[in-house]
């Protein structure tokens, strides 16, 4: 289903628009790709022991894929509560320019916008680039919000399921639903690399990190982080520099 | 399925709170705060963006390098390997 035309009599509620919003969900392909992580979230939940309850939690109040694997990587291999609150806070600085920018629609209430800012996140953020422009502009807080509460469940569906996969399959299958959030997550981010720095930080990261493990110091996520983020900084600098 | 593997305890949820939704949540609600009187596009937001990056590669690492529950049971060069055919397969 193509949205109908912006000036269509299909705009003409709030509650129409958040119903295309809804509809939308089927539209894209990254709705998979999120199936497939939050599958993966809720396999990882069950396998380092967070309750089906805590998994659910996690996808409804922290809405972020990264944050939410950061906290049940962090805290299911012993890591501390401010090693993880550190690590989940440093990743989710990203969604705060996409909220700035989300509020630069003139004439709109803060508290129109709650919902909107809560639902805010990576896949939303790609996907009201493609769809807003086909969205009447007095109907696009009703509409992002149609398509966040159809993403939002899309991934409670998919952590249930996932929690169960991973509760009764095999070994080895239960092995392959595991490596599908973090495969996701690294062809997503090596898919987004824009420029050197980005490639930089996620090659240094993955390498970086067996290196700090070795350490042992309890903030080995962070040690690893700080160092590989820092120097992919250098070469963002170093190339607007001689730009 | 037992009331432990559905429900847990009510410790977890707080560390959820305490060390996830707070953490992540404060960041919308500050953007919201602020709206358009920032600039998105400093170059303190592209430092903390490599770190992000960072940060998340380093989780991916652990997860194959240190792998939980079933996982742990597949061999080091099948995990590495998938990730490395994977990485061929997509960027190729």
């Amino acid at each position: 289903v193509a949205l109908p035309p912006l000036d269509s009599p299909q705009w003409n509620s709030s509650w129409l628009a958040f119903g295309w919003g809804l509809r939308s969900v089927t539209q894209t392909i990254l709705t998979l790709v999120l199936f497939a992580t939050y599958l993966g979230i809720g396999a990882l939940a069950h396998d380092t022991h967070f309750s089906l309850l805590w998994a659910l939690c996690s996808t409804l109040f922290v809405w972020a894929g990264p944050a939410q694997i950061i906290l049940i990587s962090t805290l299911g291999t012993g890591g501390t509560v401010v090693q993880a609150a550190i690590a989940v806070t440093l990743s989710a600085i990203r969604l705060f320019p996409m909220v700035v920018a989300l509020m630069r629609t003139p004439t709109t209430k803060r508290r129109e916008l709650f919902f909107a800012a809560h639902l805010t996140a990576v896949t939303l953020w790609v996907e009201c680039h493609r769809f807003l422009p086909l969205v009447p502009r007095e109907r696009r807080i009703a509409f992002v919000n149609g398509l966040g509460f159809g993403l939002v469940s899309v991934c409670l569906t998919a952590n249930t399921v996932g929690y169960f996969l991973a509760a009764n399959l095999t070994q080895t299958l239960g092995a392959a639903i595991l490596m599908l959030t973090p495969l996701s997550f690294l062809f997503s981010t090596a898919r987004n690399s824009r420029e050197a720095a980005d490639v930089v930080a996620l090659a240094l990261g993955v390498l970086l990190y067996p290196l700090a493990a070795k350490m042992n110091s309890g903030v080995d996520i962070l040690v690893s982080g700080l160092a590989a983020g820092t120097i992919a900084y250098g070469v963002h600098w170093w190339r607007e520099v001689r730009a | 399925m037992s009331y432990a593997q559905l429900i847990g305890d009510w410790q977890a949820l707080v560390v959820l709170f305490v060390a996830g939704v707070v953490p992540n949540q404060i960041w919308r609600m500050l953007g919201l705060w602020f709206g358009g009187g920032i600039d998105e596009g400093s170059e303190l937001l592209v430092w903390v963006r490599a770190i992000a990056t960072a940060i998340l590669a380093g989780v991916i690492a652990q997860i194959v390098v240190e792998p939980p529950g079933a996982l742990a049971s597949v061999p080091d060069t099948l995990r590495y390997g998938a990730v490395g055919a994977g990485l061929v397969v997509f960027l190729g």
